[in-house]
C-alpha cells in the first residue's frame, strides 16, 4: 500500500512520461493545477463516503495499460446497435480494427484528437477544460495533465446526426495493474441533435484504473440524448467526470446504469448558461458483494426559466456501499426555475450501506423545487399482490427487485441499449441471493 | 366449498369481525353488504391471507383444507382469488410478466403444463378484448397509469385467466360509472358456473342488478345480522342500513 503523497508523486511522474499532442494547450495548465492539489481525504466533504483506498492498494500508476484484446471476444461484448458509428478503446487505447465510423469521420463529425484538422484543433483548444472549475476536480486535472488521444464529437449547426454514436471503453485483465485515461469532447452547434451511447464494459476480471472525462457543450437549441452504461467487472476502479454546459433552449437527457466496483465515482455537473434549457438525469445504480458506487450530481441553475428532472434509483445489497449526492443550486437571478430531484433506494441486506444526500441551495424566490430521498425494503402491498396471485414470496421478491431496476431501464430511448442493459443485469443478478435464474424479462 | 365458523379477526389491535359464520357451496353467489366499517373488506382480506389482519378465533375450511394453514400463495393456487378494492401499481413489472408468472404458478400446482409464451400472449390478448382493455396495456407496468375502471377490469382479467374456485370481489363497483360497471359485471357473469362461487362485497345495491346474487348477507358491527335472497338487497336499497339494527 502506498501513501496519498506517493500516489500523487507517481501520478505526476506518469503525467510527465506520457507525451501529449503538442498542439494542445491544456495539458501544461492541467499539470500545474494538479501539482497544487492534494488527494481528497475522508475530511474532504465531496469524498467523505468514498475512500480512495483502491488507488493506494493497487499499483495502477506503474504502467499504462496495453490495448491488447481478443477481438472476437470484444465484439461479443458490444451492444448490437443498429445504425451506429462505433469507436472502441481497449484499456484506454483506441482500437482501429474494432471501430467503424468512417461516415461520420468524413463528415467531420467525429475525429480522434490525433487526426484533428486545424479547425478541429482550434475547437478542442478553445473548448476542452471549460465546462467546469479545474481546481475542484483533481482527477480532471490528472486526466488533462497529459493527453495523447481523445475523441471530438462535433455536430454541425442545425444538423441532426442520424447515426447513434457508440463509444465502447472495454477493460481487460492486464498482466499487472495499470492505468487507462480517456476523454470525450462534445460540441453540438445550435439546432443540432445527436444520440450518444457510452458503454464502459469489461472482458474478464479487470485490474485497471480507468479515469475518464466527458465534456459537453450544447449550443442554443441543441439536443443530446446520452445513454451511459458502466457495467464493468467489479475489480475495476473507475472515476468519471461528465460536465455539461447548456445554452439557451438546449436539451440534455441522460439515462445511466452503473454497477458497483472496487472504486466507482461519477461526477455529473450541469451548468445552465442560457434560459429555457432542459436537463433530465435518469439513473439506476446497483451494488453487491463488497462493491462501492458513488454518484455525485450537481445542477447549477444560474439563469432563469430552466427546468431539470433528476430521478436516481439505487439497489444495494450484501456488504456493499453506495453514495448518492444530488445538489441543486439555484442562483439569485434564476427565477422561474423548476428543478426536481428524487433518489429512491432498495436496501436489501443488513450490512449494506447507503449514504444519500439531496442538497438544495436556493437563492431565488420564484422557483419550484422538490427533492426527495427514500430508503426501503420491498413494499408489502406489492408482495401480497403477487402472493394473492399464487406467486410464492421468494419469486415475488425477485420480480419486484427486477421491476424496481427495470422501471429505469425500460425508459432508455434506444431498444438495443435496453437489451444490452438487461443482458448485463442478468449477469449482475446471477449471484445475488434468490435472484438467480429468475431473470426472464420478456 | 367454504365453511366459516365463528370467525373473529382484528386489524391494528381493533376487533373488526365479531364472530362470522357462513357456508358457501359450489356455484353460489353470495353478496355481503353493510355500512362502512362493518368489516366487509376485512372478511375478504382475511380469507385471502393478508398478514396485517390477525385471526383471533374461529375456523375456515376451504375445499376441506384448514385455510389458516395455507400461505396466501397456496390459497391462491387452491383457487381463492381476491379482486382488490384498490389494486396496487407496480411499475417496472409488466402486466404480461405478472399474468404469466401467476398463471404458471397456478397451472403448475394443478399439474397442468406450462403455456408457452406465444400461446399465453394470444390468450391474454383475447381476454383483454373481452374486457374492453387495449392489448397494449399488457406491456405496461402492472396497473401503471390505469384509471380506476381499468384497474378493476384488470382484476377481472386475472380472474378469467386463473379460473379460480372462489372469487372474492372486494367492492368491485367502487369508483365505476355505469358503463364500466356493466363491462365488469359481464366479465364476472361470464365466469359463473355450477362449480365456481363468488363472494361479492358491496356497499350499494346497484352492482347486484348486474351480478345477481343467490344470497345476500348484511354485515354490521362485525356480525352477519340478516341473511336472505336477492330481495333483501332491494329492501336495503329502499330502507337503508339503519332499519336492520
Amino acid at each position: 500500500m502506498i501513501t496519498p503523497l506517493e500516489f500523487k508523486q507517481q501520478a505526476q511522474t506518469s503525467l510527465q512520461q506520457i507525451e501529449s499532442l503538442e498542439w494542445l494547450s491544456l495539458p501544461a495548465k492541467a499539470q500545474a493545477t494538479f501539482a497544487d492539489m492534494d488527494l481528497p481525504t475522508r475530511k474532504t466533504e465531496a469524498w467523505k463516503y468514498t475512500p480512495l483506498t483502491a488507488l493506494l492498494n493497487n499499483d495502477y500508476l506503474q504502467q499504462t495499460a496495453s490495448g491488447n484484446v481478443d477481438e472476437r471476444a470484444a465484439k461479443a461484448r458490444f451492444g448490437q446497435l443498429t445504425d451506429s458509428s462505433r469507436l472502441v478503446f481497449i484499456n484506454g487505447r483506441f482500437h482501429q480494427d474494432l471501430s467503424s465510423y468512417s461516415d461520420l469521420e468524413n463528415q467531420g463529425i467525429i475525429t480522434l484528437f490525433s487526426n484533428a484538422n486545424d479547425a478541429q484543433k482550434e475547437l478542442i483548444n478553445s473548448e476542452l477544460g471549460t465546462a467546469f472549475e479545474p481546481q475542484q476536480h483533481l482527477f480532471a486535472a490528472f486526466n488533462y495533465g497529459s493527453i495523447d488521444e481523445g475523441v471530438l464529437l462535433h455536430a454541425p449547426k442545425n444538423f441532426s446526426v442520424q447515426q447513434t454514436v457508440h463509444l465502447v471503453y472495454l477493460s481487460t485483465a492486464e498482466p499487472s495493474d495499470s492505468l487507462a485515461q480517456t476523454r470525450l469532447l462534445i460540441c453540438a452547434e445550435s439546432g443540432s441533435s445527436l444520440e450518444l451511447v457510452e458503454q464502459f464494459d469489461s472482458l474478464g476480471s479487470s485490474n485497471v484504473f480507468h479515469n475518464h472525462m466527458t465534456e459537453i457543450s450544447l449550443h442554443a437549441n441543441a439536443r443530446l440524448t446520452h445513454l451511459r452504461l458502466q457495467v464493468e467487472d467489479e475489480q475495476l476502479s473507475h472515476i468519471n467526470g461528465t460536465h455539461i454546459k447548456l445554452a439557451e433552449g438546449s436539451h440534455y437527457e441522460q439515462h445511466a446504469i452503473a454497477f458497483g466496483s472496487q472504486l466507482k465515482r461519477n461526477d455529473i455537473n450541469v451548468n445552465f448558461n442560457g434560459s429555457n434549457a432542459y436537463c433530465r438525469l435518469n439513473g439506476v445504480f446497483l451494488s453487491k458483494h463488497k462493491q462501492h458506487i458513488d454518484n455525485h450530481l450537481n445542477l447549477e441553475h444560474a439563469v432563469p426559466h430552466c427546468n431539470s428532472d433528476t430521478v436516481y434509483k439505487g439497489f444495494i445489497t450484501d456488504n456493499s456501499r453506495a453514495v448518492f449526492n444530488g445538489r441543486i443550486h439555484i442562483h439569485k437571478h434564476a427565477q422561474k426555475t423548476e428543478a426536481h430531484l428524487n433518489n429512491k433506494n432498495l436496501l436489501l441486506s443488513k450490512q449494506a450501506e447507503l449514504d444519500t444526500k439531496p442538497e438544495l441551495e436556493i437563492y431565488a424566490d420564484d422557483v419550484k423545487c422538490s427533492h426527495g430521498a427514500s430508503i426501503g425494503k420491498l413494499d408489502n402491498k406489492s408482495l401480497f399482490y403477487f402472493q394473492s396471485r399464487g406467486i410464492d414470496r421468494a419469486t415475488a421478491e425477485a420480480m419486484l427487485c427486477l421491476g424496481f431496476v427495470n422501471e429505469m431501464v425500460e425508459q432508455f430511448p434506444n431498444e438495443a441499449v435496453v437489451d444490452l442493459a438487461r443482458e448485463r443485469l442478468s449477469e449482475f443478478f446471477n449471484d445475488v441471493d434468490k435472484l438467480n435464474h429468475l431473470w426472464t424479462l420478456g | 366449498m367454504l365453511e366459516v365458523k365463528d370467525l373473529v379477526a382484528a386489524v391494528d389491535g381493533k376487533t373488526i369481525l365479531n364472530g362470522i359464520s357462513l357456508t358457501i357451496n359450489p356455484g353460489e353467489v353470495h353478496a355481503i353488504m353493510g355500512p362502512n366499517g362493518s368489516g366487509k373488506s376485512t372478511l375478504a382480506n382475511v380469507l385471502a391471507g393478508r398478514d396485517d389482519y390477525e385471526v383471533i378465533s374461529g375456523s375456515v375450511t376451504f375445499k376441506g383444507y384448514d385455510l389458516f394453514e395455507l400461505e396466501p400463495e397456496e390459497r391462491a393456487r387452491e383457487g381463492i382469488f381476491l379482486a382488490f378494492q384498490y389494486p396496487v401499481e407496480i411499475p417496472g413489472v409488466s402486466n404480461m410478466q405478472f399474468l404469466k408468472a401467476s398463471v404458471d404458478a397456478v397451472r403448475k400446482h394443478r399439474e397442468l403444463s406450462e403455456l408457452d409464451a406465444p400461446t399465453f400472449m394470444k390468450m391474454a390478448r383475447e381476454k383483454c378484448k373481452e374486457l374492453s382493455l387495449k392489448p397494449e396495456f399488457l406491456k405496461r407496468g402492472v396497473n401503471e397509469g390505469f384509471s380506476g375502471g381499468e384497474k378493476k377490469r384488470n382484476e377481472i382479467l386475472q380472474m378469467a385467466l386463473l379460473e379460480p374456485s372462489l372469487c372474492l370481489l372486494d367492492e368491485t363497483d367502487s369508483g365505476l360509472d355505469i358503463d364500466a360497471l356493466q363491462v365488469a359485471a359481464e366479465g364476472v357473469n361470464a365466469l359463473r358456473n355450477e362449480a365456481r362461487s363468488f363472494i361479492v362485497v358491496t356497499h350499494y345495491q346497484r352492482l347486484l342488478n348486474y351480478i345477481v346474487p343467490d344470497y345476500v348477507h348484511v354485515l354490521a358491527g362485525g356480525k352477519i345480522v340478516k341473511s336472505g335472497g336477492r330481495e333483501l338487497a332491494l329492501e336495503l336499497e329502499e330502507k337503508g342500513y339503519s332499519w336492520i339494527q
